[in-house]
């Protein structure tokens, strides 16, 4: 369990991190989003104790990061999976770790094993690939069979058999009852891993909510395929619906459920070929709620 | 995922002298695990070993061949066994600061300080790993010095005395050196950039010496047998030289420069955000 409570970080006249609060439970995998500068790196920092709150503070199972006797068995964090020394080896560097809390060498071969890094280990990570860097940050964060896990975009740079191997991790450590806390912009991953989510925009809470909620909160979105869109959408409300760019036969309608479109064309006589409920993306939701709290917004985007 | 131990491990350590000692043991471990693990480590020790060694060495050749003159006043006391310590002391120095800055130029101090957040044992752990290292090849390369220097000097007919004032001397010289070592890893904490860490010790150790030229002459005969390089060189000299600090004395203001340097540099990286 992580508690934030009520924290906050300045850079000068920049406020990275603004009063700030919330709970991530144990058993479940939490989702940390929020747009670039969002403040999502400092917070995780703040959690592990790297850097120091101006106000407020975090408390993990109920202690200070800084009062925890074993942290490494409290808590795994990955923040940065590029800040390892590059010409010291990854079991060196693991190895390392481990002597400050009288951890084995067995431990560091096992969790080596299971990040599937044991023959490289004696090579310098300056080498490794981003991925190769990820498992080896992820390693790190497991060496001490921690209760809480904290992982800063861990899925970055991984191939498509890492980021399966992520998702899977990281469920099965919820499974365990451990609290998980990770961070990422691959919404898509994000949509398959996470069960609850903490979305933060300028250094704000926006949204703390089961994934479910999420996705659920938006207006419905309808896909009608009809030889007769023209018409169609001079019944609809204006602006409510648009045609698809290849082919001007399917429309996508916002704001009417499914049932109220099948009612209109029956009434109309239009011929519908298939009309369905698109589901809405987590990408989708996301983009709508943070899209007054992006601080690098594209022109493209705003534009659009 | 059976790696993984069901009932996570909750360490419930109470915080008594004993598990503090432990706590700062394990911390040493670690840090003395990355020292070894890096290899500008053992270039620094490749260089001191053949500085301070090869100097003796060197000199004690040059009197076997017959190019330096076979007479103590030439060859001095120690037979020139510490002729390469000035070399020496900026390769120790740079191990020191590398020990520290490396980790923070790599982003690995962080690792570390989520491991360790109360963050003493660290800087504590690091002083120790290098000192330890540091005097123990010191010591090495001074002995093989000497003796070489001695038994290539006797070949030549010279024979070298040797007193307590020289053994004071060599045992000196590995005390100063890790005495340097230290100061290089506190101006590493303190400053974070080998550059600007190795400018500060180069300032500190050479530049103050320029304030012997400029303070009026009451001044600087009270304030320059204080600065870090002359209280030091008190120790690795056989014979006082004039207005100094007596050996151990100046060893013991050196000594200072160290402590004060790795004090101060906890002070400052416990407040910090790494």
């Amino acid at each position: 369990m992580i508690e934030v409570r009520g924290i906050t970080k300045r850079y000068g006249k920049q406020t990275a991190v603004d009063d700030l609060s919330f709970t991530v439970r144990p058993g479940v995998v939490t989702g940390f989003l929020g747009p670039n500068g969002a403040g999502k790196s400092t917070t995780m920092r703040m959690i592990v104790g790297l850097t120091r709150p101006d106000a407020g503070d975090v408390l993990v199972d109920g202690k200070r990061y800084a009062d925890l006797a074993a942290p490494l068995h409290e808590v795994g964090a990955l923040l940065d999976a590029r800040a390892v020394h590059p010409r010291r080896s990854a079991y060196s560097h693991l190895a390392a770790l481990a002597a400050t809390h009288g951890i084995g060498r067995r431990r560091v071969d096992e969790v080596l094993d299971m990040v599937g890094l044991r023959e490289v280990a004696r090579r310098r990570p300056g080498g490794f690939s981003l991925g190769m860097s990820q498992r080896l940050g992820i390693a790190a964060a497991l060496l001490g069979d921690p209760a809480v896990v904290i992982l800063d975009e861990p899925v970055n740079g991984l191939d498509p058999e890492g980021i399966r191997w992520v998702r899977q991790l990281l469920k099965s450590l919820a499974a365990q009852g451990r609290t998980v806390f990770l961070s990422s912009h691959l919404m898509s991953e994000m949509a398959l891993t996470a069960d609850q989510l903490v979305v933060v925009g300028r250094g704000r809470l926006i949204a703390d909510v089961a994934m479910s909620e999420m996705t659920a909160s938006q207006k419905p979105t309808v896909r009608v395929r009809t030889p007769e869109s023209d018409r169609l959408v001079t019944l609809l409300p204006p602006g409510s619906a648009t045609y698809e760019s290849t082919n001007r036969q399917i429309l996508t309608v916002t704001g009417l459920d499914t049932e109220r479109i099948a009612e209109l064309t029956a009434r109309h006589q239009i011929p519908v070929y298939e009309l369905s409920r698109v589901q809405t993306s987590l990408e989708d939701a996301y983009l709508a709620l943070t899209e007054h709290d992006v601080e690098y917004a594209t022109t493209l985007r705003s534009a659009a | 995922m059976t790696a993984i131990a069901q009932h996570p491990t909750t360490n419930t350590t109470v915080t008594t002298g004993r598990a503090i000692g432990l706590r700062h043991r394990r911390v040493f471990a670690g840090e003395w695990l990355k020292l070894r693990a890096t290899r500008s480590t053992w270039w620094s020790v490749t260089l001191a070993v053949l500085g301070l060694a090869g100097a003796g060495v060197f000199a004690g050749a040059g009197v076997a061949v017959g190019a330096l003159q076979a007479s103590a006043a030439e060859v001095g006391p120690l037979g020139g066994a510490l002729a390469g310590l000035g070399f020496t002391e900026i390769v120790v120095a740079v191990l020191g600061i590398l020990a520290v800055t490396g980790d923070y130029a790599t982003g690995a101090i962080r690792t570390t300080f989520t491991a360790v957040p109360s963050r003493t044992p660290v800087v504590l752990g690091k002083a120790a790993a290098v000192a330890g290292l540091v005097a123990v090849v010191s010591f090495a390369s001074i002995a093989i010095s000497y003796v070489g220097s001695r038994l290539l000097m006797a070949s030549a007919g010279l024979h070298l005395t040797l007193d307590p004032s020289i053994v004071r001397s060599l045992a000196g010289a590995g005390l100063y050196l890790t005495g340097i070592a230290v100061i290089g890893a506190g101006l590493g904490w303190l400053l974070r950039s080998t550059a600007g860490a190795l400018g500060a010790f180069l300032g500190l150790l050479y530049g103050l010496q320029v304030l012997s030229l400029v303070l009026p002459q009451r001044v600087a005969e009270v304030v320059v047998p204080y600065l870090p390089s002359n209280a030091g060189a008190t120790i690795m000299q056989p014979v006082a030289e004039p207005g100094s600090l007596s050996p151990w004395a100046g060893f013991a203001v050196f000594a200072a420069y160290a402590v004060i340097g790795l004090a101060s540099a906890t002070i400052v990286v416990r407040r910090r955000d790494a």
